[in-house]
């Protein structure tokens, strides 16, 4: 029997289709946040010149800004923008978006990025050994008592986790920078503000995974094997939570991005994710897009990465992709 | 939402638009001695909103405004009393379409250009042109000057088609750029170039802003210099929207400097954070006269003002932090006097209900108001995203809703809102707008001439007789002269119910570990001192 | 879902909890706007966003107007629209999600990848824009946030409905050509709705959250409506000089989130089946009738003694034991067979007799001695060594008991590694080695391979190669071949019988095939509702004494002694082994049975020809004839 290409290269097939999946999101996500700044109610020329500015002056500078062209011109205009790496003029400022999230970006994936390295090294431990404490219905107290903390949590919005973090330890105890970006101090709140949800969420999902895995056959072959606990739970049941501790993990992350919104404001951080309520209420369409490209394409990016490092971890996903 | 904007663009334009009359002060004066100071420090200064484009003369953004005194000296600075000072002007005559500025000699710009009367003159006349866009054509210079200058004698001839009344208050707005500036526009973006007291030595856009203290300026307001004790040897604009979070950075001086309105003054306040400002307008109440909407009828409109509690208004429009307003313009304010109390009509809902009915809009079973089987209604559209704003507005609507009027609170964002308003995108009937101005020749076209849709900005298609002859008397006289006149057209407006002024609070800047004073509302670069 | 297990989960800590929050939100949503709505929105002039006092117990806001009255009036909109936004989303999401299904492959694949890319968009950016296009407010704040929640509920509802869409039954309607829609509707909805249920329980939690994100923001609920959202929003920015009118809403949010998380929580314990039972499982062994055993040294050859082993597990009422008093002894070399139909406790014995018994269940034996040692009484690091070395399990199901994320080799590599120190290399050697002698060919490739890579057999095999990998003396096969085609079904047992040969290992051969026993073993345990109720040699099986035993044997076409009979099937089902009637558990089904059956419990006793039986009326080839 001849195998067909893809049985014989799964890998190249497989980061093929993945990177055109990528690219065509991409591309959605352009478009969308294109059509869907154009639908915002307001005028974002009046915004930045001013309600004393009369009609014409309006008029022409959106003539001269080229917001009265037809649509479709404006979106070709801006993808060819986009295609030589130019985000556009900002609308209320005046000033290059380009440069300003060369400011803001660093800082919002320096916030993200910390807060999932935290989020995973608290949520995949706790989980796994609550899992391991209370498998086979094992530990039920201790079960129940996770279930609220992480249920608590959960239920606690980042920004009031936020707010009540500053209150107790930047205000009342001032043990810690009350906000801005500083050093590594000033990232304790924030991070904490950003983790405490999202690793709540996914040590549930981590202590569900590893309980069902724990009930696995190939658990109670490795236990018939009289393999020490250390092994059996890292090197047997560990890797097999994986998969779906990634899918969520790169959800969280997404999710995490969408939270520095709301935390980033609270904590003055020089982000990207402060500008986008602001951007979209002022309907600065540069600034807008390119804040929607940033998420997006972090979005995507994180789901990519999480697709191949689930390709790497678990053998079994190439194939099933090709 | 947490957001502070004083700085509003609209308001701002306008609020600062100049003034003769006295300016309250109230903040408390400084008693520290030079001991106190600290040399070669630093000072970091909360903005709640990015300046965008750096340079001066393209952009009306408060927050650029706030920022561009470091690095750009006036032609005339505006003092508290109201008076006009010299800066890099130490002298001027004339009135009407003529006017003399003599230049100060020995000004010099950050690059080492001298700031001559050429420059000044190029300034003026930069702005005017109108090909350049500049957003202060018309505010701080009339659209209709024209600058020549004398570089020897030092004297800049600037010629105007109609008459200015404010003409020296106008140009206290005018930050002068230096002449390698005016021919590279580009060079402003991110540097500065000017005469001022600092430098911009780094920009972060979006985050943060910083100016270095520059040696050898001595042309600062009284002769002031940077070689004072005390000057910051470097002032940081850092960019923190949340005001809460401003209050916290403030207490903990992670900022020294912060403009901030609102609860978390409480806190500073009962911290005894230093102070110094003034008081600035709030929010008015006003109605769209198109033909065929109740509020065309002068009766509605007052039995809609005269249904509510102005001083607990004021108290919801400012947190509790302010009081009724007596007027429209907003300190400094160029002709005082209480054009509210004569003229608004008075509180009282019965008769408010009264007057709806003799408007033929009586009440029917239930109380709701209807005219030929059409229901009284009024679609109330505000900003929301101040919480006074909507705070104010809840308010209202809950009294017009007693009244018997049928109200629908439309929230929208500040630029919807304006589209709205200005724009004639969508119905309204009344809205909360935010007017503050000092200097009542900038409000003529919002009460008189051409609507929106006639290209104009009188949003409301408002016509008042009174008011319309009152500024034409006000117009033909020059300076404070014609305050009588102003104030009569003002008071036509409040009487007609055409716009009525709410609150006025204070306008404060705070200070931890920094000492400043705030002159007409603006906070003076050349009187911070840092503290030890 | 039986109603005393409902029953039992909503009496736990969980459910006591969940049911009060639930109640109380419900009760203030529906209460709250009737009692309190006129003092939510009257205005108390001069006290504007003052502290807590006696009349304002979490002060007032910004208008003057008491929070607490606010707060809990808010608690119905907040929730509605929670309930609402989690309904549309659900409703769109179960459209998108389940129509692929039914359309077909080509549909479908692009109905997944248009939500992959809905998925992908930023949620909050989704929100935020919609909430503006539609108009800010409740109306938008719902659609948007119903419109941001679809695609992931859609994925979630896919994914689900393509697992029930794969199985036999739509299958077979869809060749019955039942029409699309019924198909939905009569067998993937209700198949999938539990896990959905659960999900779109836990959603509210996230809706109610979110929207009073967007209220916080300005973006949700407007003026004069308010939600616990837009109180924050008013609430928040004064935090420092009127903490409680942010307290208030706060607490709600908190509260509210977190009754529907835990409500999540209780209803996948409740619809799906969790773990539960008592904590504590007494002994529930008969008191010993005989006197103990002698000690008596065991003989040389003898691998495994189980002297009366009884396993017990928590029930939803209360413990009982599906395994009693099972006694067996295995000899070098020997297979022994252990039959019984599903649920007679036979895997059960197997996993206490290689001391696999996992919690809660409970196994206990008076002897319990592998090669000579008794288990019971040694050091657990010794005991794990013994186990490890000279004990080898393989399970029924070669699909699931190779660790997918492992190399065959490793897995194999890993016994010697751990039991007998060897190094890395030595030890995958030795794997190497195993899996050709299980005539797995080229071994050294296939060591490297992950599970999926082998077809069933070859993974059985493998399987059995791991237990070679020290010196087993045991082999406990737990129907080592149920899962593998007939042809690999006589290769795997013909391994196991070689390696017996070769090696000495005895094998204990568990099956609910008497054939696969019949062929393979030398000894067969018949085992019946947790007993053990013949033993007899494989040679004695046609003369076999115990009707059940006999019955067994009919249903095998090919091991009839008679094939003019029409196939014998056994009547009834045998019984649950919590719930055992009181004499013989075969009485009911038996046609032999009497009054004494139904009364008495017969105990095995010997039968004659090397066998012994636990039944009143053995079917013993002497009576037969005298009778």
């Amino acid at each position: 029997m001849r195998l067909s290409f893809r049985t014989r290269h799964p890998w190249p097939v497989f980061l093929i289709r993945r990177l055109g999946r990528f690219v065509v999101s991409l591309a959605v996500v352009v478009t969308a946040s294109f059509a869907m700044v154009h639908a915002l109610p307001g005028d974002p020329v009046r915004g930045a010149l001013g309600l004393m500015a009369p009609p014409e002056t309006i008029a022409a500078t959106r003539e001269r800004l080229g917001l009265n062209d037809p649509l479709w011109r404006q979106y070709l205009d801006y993808l060819w923008n986009l295609l030589h790496l130019d985000l556009g003029t900002s609308l209320e400022t005046q000033t290059p978006v380009g440069e300003k999230m060369a400011q803001l970006v660093p800082a919002t994936l320096q916030l993200g990025l910390t807060a999932f390295v935290v989020c995973l090294a608290v949520a995949i431990p706790v989980g796994l050994l609550l899992g391991i404490a209370t498998r086979d219905g094992r530990g039920r107290g201790l079960h129940f008592g996770f279930g609220g903390v992480t249920g608590l949590a959960l239920s606690v919005p980042d920004y009031l986790v936020a707010v009540g973090l500053v209150f107790v330890f930047a205000v009342s105890l001032e043990a810690l920078p009350v906000a801005g970006l500083s050093g590594p101090a000033s990232f304790v709140l924030p991070v904490t503000a950003l983790v405490v949800g999202p690793a709540a969420y996914l040590a549930r999902i981590v202590r569900a995974e590893t309980q069902r895995v724990l009930g696995e056959d190939y658990i109670r072959a490795a236990r018939a094997k009289r393999l020490p606990a250390r092994l059996i739970y890292l090197r047997h049941a560990l890797p097999n939570t994986l998969t779906p501790t990634l899918t969520v993990s790169g959800m969280i992350l997404a999710s995490m991005v969408a939270g520095t919104v709301l935390v980033e404001n609270v904590f003055a951080w020089p982000g990207v994710g402060a500008e986008l309520v602001h951007s979209v209420l002022a309907k600065d369409y540069p600034v807008v897009q390119a804040v929607a490209l940033f998420f997006g394409a972090g979005i995507l990016l994180i789901n990519l990465a999480v697709d191949i490092a689930i390709a790497v971890i678990d053998p079994r996903s190439t194939i099933k992709e090709s | 939402m947490v957001r502070n904007r004083p700085f509003r663009v609209s308001v701002a334009v306008l609020c600062s638009t100049v003034a003769l009359a006295a300016c309250s002060n109230g903040g408390s004066t400084g008693s520290s001695s030079g001991d106190d100071y600290a040399d070669g420090g630093s000072l970091t200064i909360a903005i709640d909103s990015d300046p965008g484009a750096l340079d001066p003369q393209r952009s009306v953004n408060g927050v650029n405004k706030m920022m561009a005194v470091f690095a750009y000296d006036t032609p005339v600075k505006l003092l508290d009393s109201g008076e006009v000072a010299p800066s890099v002007v130490k002298s001027w005559t004339g009135e009407g379409t003529s006017y003399t500025l003599t230049v100060r000699e020995g000004v010099t710009c950050s690059d080492g250009s001298p700031m001559d009367a050429q420059t000044v003159a190029d300034n003026i006349n930069y702005v005017a042109a109108e090909g350049n866009g500049s957003p202060m054509r018309g505010a701080a210079v009339p659209a209709d000057a024209t600058a020549t200058a004398d570089n020897a004698a030092g004297t800049v001839a600037v010629k105007l088609k109609e008459g200015a009344p404010f003409f020296f208050q106008n140009l206290a707005e005018l930050p002068l750029v230096c002449s390698s500036a005016i021919k590279n526009r580009d060079s402003l973006k991110a540097a500065s170039a000017g005469s001022g007291p600092f430098v911009l030595s780094d920009v972060r856009a979006g985050n943060q802003y910083t100016y270095t203290r520059r040696d050898g300026y001595a042309w600062g307001p009284n002769g002031a210099s940077t070689a004072e004790k005390g000057m910051p040897a470097k002032v940081t604009f850092k960019l923190v929207t949340s005001a809460t979070t401003t209050a916290n950075l403030l207490l903990s001086k992670g900022v020294n400097i912060s403009y901030l309105s609102g609860a978390d003054t409480q806190r500073l306040k009962a911290a005894k954070v230093f102070s110094d400002g003034g008081s600035i307008i709030g929010d008015e109440l006003t109605f769209n006269q198109a033909a065929g909407l109740p509020t065309a009828d002068v009766n509605v409109r007052r039995a809609l003002v005269g249904a509510l509690d102005m001083k607990e208004l004021a108290q919801v429009s400012t947190g509790g932090l302010g009081q009724a307003a007596n007027g429209l313009l907003t300190d400094p304010k160029i002709c005082s006097g209480d054009t509210v109390t004569p003229n608004k009509p008075a509180y009282d809902a019965a008769a408010a209900a009264a007057l709806l009915d003799q408007a033929g809009w009586p009440a029917a079973g239930g109380g709701a108001r209807a005219k030929d089987g059409k229901p009284l209604e009024v679609a109330f559209v505000y900003d929301n995203e101040d919480t006074t704003t909507a705070a104010t507005a809840e308010y209202i609507g809950q009294k017009w809703t007693a009244l018997g009027v049928k109200v629908d609170l439309k929230g929208q964002s500040f630029n919807a809102r304006s589209d709205v308003v200005f724009g004639g995108k969508g119905p309204w009937t009344a809205t909360l707008i935010g007017l503050g101005v000092s200097n009542p020749a900038t409000l003529v076209p919002f009460f008189s001439g051409a609507t929106p849709a006639q290209g104009g900005i009188n949003y409301g298609s408002m016509h008042n007789d009174v008011y319309d002859s009152s500024i034409k008397a006000a117009q033909a006289k020059s300076g404070t002269g014609g305050c009588a006149d102003w104030n009569a057209g003002e008071g036509a407006l409040i009487k007609d119910a055409d716009i009525t002024p709410i609150s006025v609070s204070p306008y404060l800047y705070w200070g931890n570990g920094a000492k400043f004073d705030v002159v007409a509302r603006v906070l003076e670069p050349t009187s911070l001192r840092v503290l030890r | 879902m039986s109603w005393s297990r409902t029953r039992h989960h909503l009496l736990s800590p969980l459910g006591v909890v969940t049911v009060v929050l639930l109640l109380l939100l419900v009760a203030t949503a529906v209460v709250a706007p009737l009692l309190l709505g006129d003092r939510a929105t009257e205005i108390a002039g001069g006290a504007l966003q003052a502290g807590p006092s006696v009349a304002h117990p979490f002060g007032t806001d910004a208008l003057g107007r008491d929070v607490l009255a606010r707060t809990l009036v808010a608690t119905r909109l907040s929730l509605v629209l929670a309930l609402l936004v989690v309904g549309i989303g659900v409703a769109c999401g179960l459209i998108i999600g389940t129509v692929p299904v039914v359309l077909g492959r080509r549909a479908g694949r692009a109905v997944v990848a248009g939500l992959n890319l809905m998925v992908a968009f930023p949620g909050l950016l989704l929100a935020l824009f919609l909430a503006m296009i539609f108009g800010v407010g409740a109306r938008g704040a719902v659609l948007s946030m119903a419109i941001a929640f679809a695609p992931s509920f859609a994925r979630l509802t896919h994914t689900t409905a393509s697992g029930v869409a794969n199985a036999d039954y739509v299958s077979a309607a869809r060749l019955l050509r039942v029409p699309r829609w019924r198909i939905l509707t009569r067998h993937v909805v209700p198949n999938i709705s539990e896990p959905l249920v659960v999900n779109a329980t836990s959603q509210v939690g996230a809706a109610l959250l979110s929207i009073s994100a967007l209220s916080y923001i300005g973006f949700g609920v407007q003026p004069p409506q308010y939600d616990w959202g837009r109180m924050l929003a008013d609430g928040l920015p004064a935090i420092y000089t009127n903490p409680a009118a942010a307290l208030a809403p706060s607490i709600m949010i908190v509260v509210a989130g977190l009754a529907f998380v835990l409500a999540g929580e209780l209803l996948t314990q409740v619809l799906g089946g969790s773990q539960h039972g008592h904590l504590r499982i007494p002994s529930l062994r008969s008191p010993r009738r005989d006197p103990a055993p002698a000690e008596t040294p065991p003989p040389g050859d003898e691998v495994l003694r189980l002297e009366r082993l009884t396993v017990t597990v928590p029930g939803e009422t209360a413990p009982f034991s599906p395994v009693v008093d099972v006694s067996m002894r295995l000899r070098r070399g020997e297979i022994v067979g252990l039959v019984g139909e599903s649920g007679s406790g036979k895997s059960l014995t197997a996993m206490a007799a290689a001391q696999l018994t996992s919690y809660p269940n409970v196994a206990e034996a008076d002897v319990h001695r592998i090669k000579g040692n008794e288990l019971r009484r040694m050091r657990p690091r010794d005991r794990e060594r013994l186990l490890g070395t000279s004990l080898a399990m393989v399970f029924q199901d070669p699909m699931s008991s190779l660790n997918p994320t492992l190399k065959v080799g490793r897995q194999l590599a890993e016994v010697a590694e751990t039991h007998e120190r060897l190094g890395r290399r030595d030890a995958w050697r030795r794997a190497v080695d195993r899996l050709s002698a299980v005539l797995i060919t080229d071994p050294e490739a296939r060591a490297k391979q992950y599970p999926m890579a082998f077809s069933g057999g070859m993974r059985q095999r493998a399987s059995i190669a791991m237990g070679l990998m020290a010196q087993p003396a045991l082999i406990v096969a737990d129907e080592p071949t149920t899962a593998l085609d007939v042809t690999v079904q006589k290769e795997v047992l013909g391994l196991l019988r070689r390696i017996s040969r070769e090696t000495g290992a005895a094998v204990l051969l568990i099956s609910h095939d008497i054939a696969v026993v019949a062929e393979n073993a030398s000894r067969v345990l018949v085992m019946y509702a947790g007993r053990v109720v013949e033993e007899l040699p494989v040679s004695g099986l046609a003369e076999a004494a115990h009707p059940y035993t006999r019955a067994l044997i009919a249903s095998i076409p090919d091991m009839s002694t008679d094939r003019s009979r029409p196939l014998a099937n056994i009547p009834g089902r045998p019984p649950h082994a919590s719930d055992l009637p009181l004499g013989c558990a075969f009485a009911p089904r038996c046609g032999r049975a009497d009054d004494r059956c139904r009364q008495a419990r017969p105990e095995l006793a010997d039968s004659g020809g090397g066998g012994a039986v636990a039944c009143w009326h053995p079917l013993l080839p002497a009576l037969e004839s005298e009778a």
